[in-house]
C-alpha cells in the first residue's frame, strides 16, 4: 500500500457529493482525492476543497447503447490506479464500475455515514444483475397481467 | 390541541418544498398554542437523502428506522399506528408520501385525520407533477385508472425489469400499486379522511366528487425573511438585473425559454442581464450569468439586487414560492399561466402572466418592465402587499388552520 492512499469518488448529485466528498475528508485527511465528475460539470468552490484532483468523464450521461464510452469510462476509472473507489448508490452500474477499476477496496457511502462495501469478485456483478433481472422480469409480468388483464372500474364522481 | 405530523420523506434541511410546508405549518400551530408531534419514516438508505437534523427542529421528533427491506405495507402502516397511539394526538396530518401514503392513512382512521398533498399525488402515479411528453397531463388516477395504470408501468418497466433499483419503483412494487385493489385503496383511504388539503384549484378539481371536504391553503413565506427593499437605482451603463431563481438544472422550470427569450431581447436593448441559480460558468454570455444554486438562507440578496423576477415554468407548479419570495422583496414578476402561480400574481397589478410556452408575450413583459422604473416599483410594492396579506406564514396559518381544526375538534 502506498503511502498516501489513493481514494476516486464517482460523481453523482450534487448535493450528496458535496456531502460525500466532506466525509471522505473528515475520515481520510491524509488521502490523495479524486472526483471524477462528469463532462462539463461546473465544481464548486467547496467540493474543490476537500479532493486533490478532478477528472471528466467523457461524457455527461452514459446509455446502455453506448457501450463503447462505457469501456472507455471503465479505463478511465482503471487508469487511476485508485486503492478504494467510492460510488454513492449501489445500482448495478456503479457497481460494475467500482469493481472494474482494479480498486482494492470499494465502497457505497450513504449521506448518513454509512458505507456499505461492494464485491470486488469478478462474477459478483454480473451474478446479482442476472438475479436483480430474474426476480424484476418476474414482477414486471406479474404487473403486466395486473394491468392489461384487470380492468379497474373508475368510481364515478359524487 | 395534541396535533400529530405524520412524513414518509420528511428531510430537514429541507430537500424540497413540502418538509418546508411542515415546517412552518407545525411551528405556526405551535405558535398557536397547540402541542407539535412530528413522526416520521427514517430511511436514508431507501431514498438517499440526508439524516433529519432533529435537534434543529422547533418541534418534538420521532424518526421511525426502514430499511429498503422493511419499508413494506406489512412494516409501516402498523409502525406508526404503534408510535401515533401511544402519544395520543386529537388530529392527525399525513403529509408527504407516495405509494405507501393510502396504507398509513387507513392505519390511523380512529383518528381525525388530515392529508396535505404537496403536488398532484392523488392524480398521478408515475409523476406527481402530472408532467408528460412537456405538458400537463389529461388524465387523473381517480377518474382514469387504467390508463394511469399503463402508463406507469410503461414508464418504470425498465426499473423494474432491472430488479428495482430506484426507491420509487421499489415502493410501488412493494405496494402493489399497479393492481386494482390499490385503486380501491386510494379510495377508501380518501373516504377516511376528515379533510384534504391542496395548494391550487388544479389540486381542488382532481379531487372533487371524490372527497367532499378539500381546502386550498397555499404555502407561504417568512415575509421578515425577505424585507422589501426599494429597486435599484439604474443609471449609465448600470444593467437592469432579471432573476430567475429555483432549480434552473430542471427543464420543466423554463431555463430553455429564458435563453430564447434572452437572446430575441438582447438583439434589441443590452440594457439587462439576466441571472439564474444554474451551475456556476455554464451558459454565461454578455447578457446571462451564471450565479449557482443557492438555497433558501442566502437567497434574499439576490432578490434585493434585481430589478424583476421571472418563473416560466411548464408544469403546474403547485405553489410557486420563488414568485412569492420575490413579491415579498418588492420586484414584479412575470410567471407563466401554471398551477399556483396564476393565483399567486394578479395580471397587471404585481407582475405579468403569460401563456405556458408563449416567449413572445414574455418578451414582451420584459420590455415593458425594462422600460419603465415606476412600473416596476409600483407592482413590486403590490407585490409586496399581496405577499402580506395572503402568503406571509402567520397568516397562512391563522387564516386556514384554525377553523379547520374547530371543525375536527372532539
Amino acid at each position: 500500500m502506498s503511502a498516501r492512499e489513493k481514494i476516486c469518488v464517482f460523481y453523482s448529485i450534487r448535493h450528496n457529493f458535496e456531502r460525500v466528498l466532506e466525509n471522505v475528508r473528515k475520515r481520510m485527511p491524509h488521502a490523495a482525492i479524486t472526483a471524477m465528475v462528469p463532462k462539463g460539470y461546473a465544481i464548486t468552490a467547496r467540493e474543490r476543497s476537500w479532493v486533490n484532483d478532478i477528472v471528466e468523464t467523457e461524457r455527461d450521461k452514459y446509455t446502455v447503447k453506448d457501450i463503447g464510452a462505457f469501456f472507455r469510462l471503465l479505463r478511465l476509472a482503471r487508469a487511476g490506479r485508485y486503492d478504494r473507489f467510492i460510488v454513492l448508490f449501489a445500482s448495478a452500474r456503479h457497481r460494475i464500475l467500482a469493481g472494474a477499476s482494479g480498486a482494492r477496496v470499494c465502497e457505497c457511502w450513504t449521506l448518513d455515514g454509512h458505507i456499505v462495501p461492494l464485491s470486488r469478485h469478478a462474477l459478483s456483478v454480473p451474478i446479482r444483475l442476472l438475479c436483480d433481472a430474474a426476480v424484476g422480469r418476474l414482477w414486471y409480468w406479474r404487473a403486466w397481467l395486473s394491468v392489461h388483464r384487470r380492468r379497474v372500474r373508475p368510481r364515478e364522481r359524487r | 390541541m395534541r396535533l400529530a405530523f405524520v412524513d414518509l420523506v420528511f428531510t430537514w434541511p429541507p430537500a424540497g418544498g413540502a418538509p418546508l410546508d411542515l415546517y412552518h405549518t407545525a411551528k405556526g400551530l405551535q405558535q398557536l398554542g397547540h402541542d407539535v408531534h412530528l413522526f416520521f419514516a427514517h430511511d436514508t438508505r431507501n431514498w438517499g437523502i440526508d439524516t433529519v437534523a432533529q435537534d434543529k427542529l422547533p418541534f418534538p421528533s420521532t424518526g421511525l428506522d426502514f430499511t429498503p427491506a422493511t419499508y413494506t405495507p406489512a412494516n409501516v402502516p402498523g409502525a406508526f399506528r404503534e408510535v401515533v397511539d401511544a402519544w395520543r394526538p386529537d388530529v392527525v396530518f399525513i403529509c408527504f408520501g407516495f405509494f405507501m401514503k393510502p396504507f398509513v392513512i387507513e392505519a390511523l382512521a380512529h383518528y381525525p385525520t388530515v392529508s396535505r398533498y404537496y403536488a398532484y399525488e392523488p392524480a398521478c402515479p408515475r409523476d406527481y407533477r402530472i408532467f408528460k411528453n412537456d405538458n400537463t397531463c389529461p388524465n387523473n388516477y381517480l377518474t382514469t385508472p387504467d390508463a394511469c395504470r399503463k402508463c406507469m408501468l410503461d414508464f418504470f418497466a425498465m426499473d423494474i425489469r432491472r430488479g428495482a433499483q430506484v426507491a420509487y419503483t421499489r415502493e410501488l412494487l412493494a405496494t402493489r400499486a399497479y393492481a386494482p385493489s390499490y385503486y380501491e385503496r386510494c379510495l377508501r383511504a380518501l373516504d377516511t379522511l376528515d379533510a384534504a388539503i391542496v395548494y391550487n384549484h388544479i389540486g381542488k378539481a382532481h379531487l372533487e366528487g371524490f372527497h367532499d371536504n378539500v381546502l386550498v391553503v397555499p404555502g407561504g413565506v417568512n415575509a421578515d425573511e425577505f424585507p422589501a427593499t426599494p429597486p435599484p437605482v439604474r443609471g449609465g451603463d448600470d444593467k437592469a438585473i432579471i432573476l430567475m431563481t429555483g432549480r434552473a438544472t430542471d427543464p420543466s422550470k423554463g431555463f430553455g425559454i429564458v435563453l430564447d427569450v434572452g437572446e430575441a431581447l438582447y438583439k434589441e436593448r443590452q440594457d439587462f442581464q439576466i441571472w439564474v441559480t444554474y451551475p456556476d460558468g455554464k451558459h454565461d454570455s454578455e447578457w446571462l450569468k451564471a450565479i449557482g444554486w443557492l438555497d433558501n438562507a442566502h437567497i434574499a440578496p439576490y432578490y434585493q439586487q434585481a430589478d424583476i423576477c421571472v418563473v416560466p415554468s411548464f408544469w403546474e407548479e403547485p405553489f410557486g414560492i420563488v414568485a412569492v419570495e420575490a413579491m415579498a422583496t418588492g420586484r414584479p414578476v412575470c410567471v407563466s399561466r401554471v398551477g399556483g402561480l396564476q393565483e399567486i400574481v394578479v395580471h397587471g397589478e404585481t407582475g405579468f402572466i403569460h401563456d405556458r410556452f408563449d416567449r413572445e408575450a414574455l418578451k414582451r413583459h420584459l420590455a415593458a418592465l425594462l422600460d419603465s422604473p415606476d412600473l416596476r416599483r409600483r407592482m413590486g410594492e403590490a407585490g409586496r402587499r399581496r405577499v402580506v396579506e395572503h402568503y406571509d406564514w402567520r397568516r397562512v396559518i391563522e387564516t386556514h388552520y384554525p377553523p379547520l381544526l374547530e371543525s375536527l375538534a372532539p
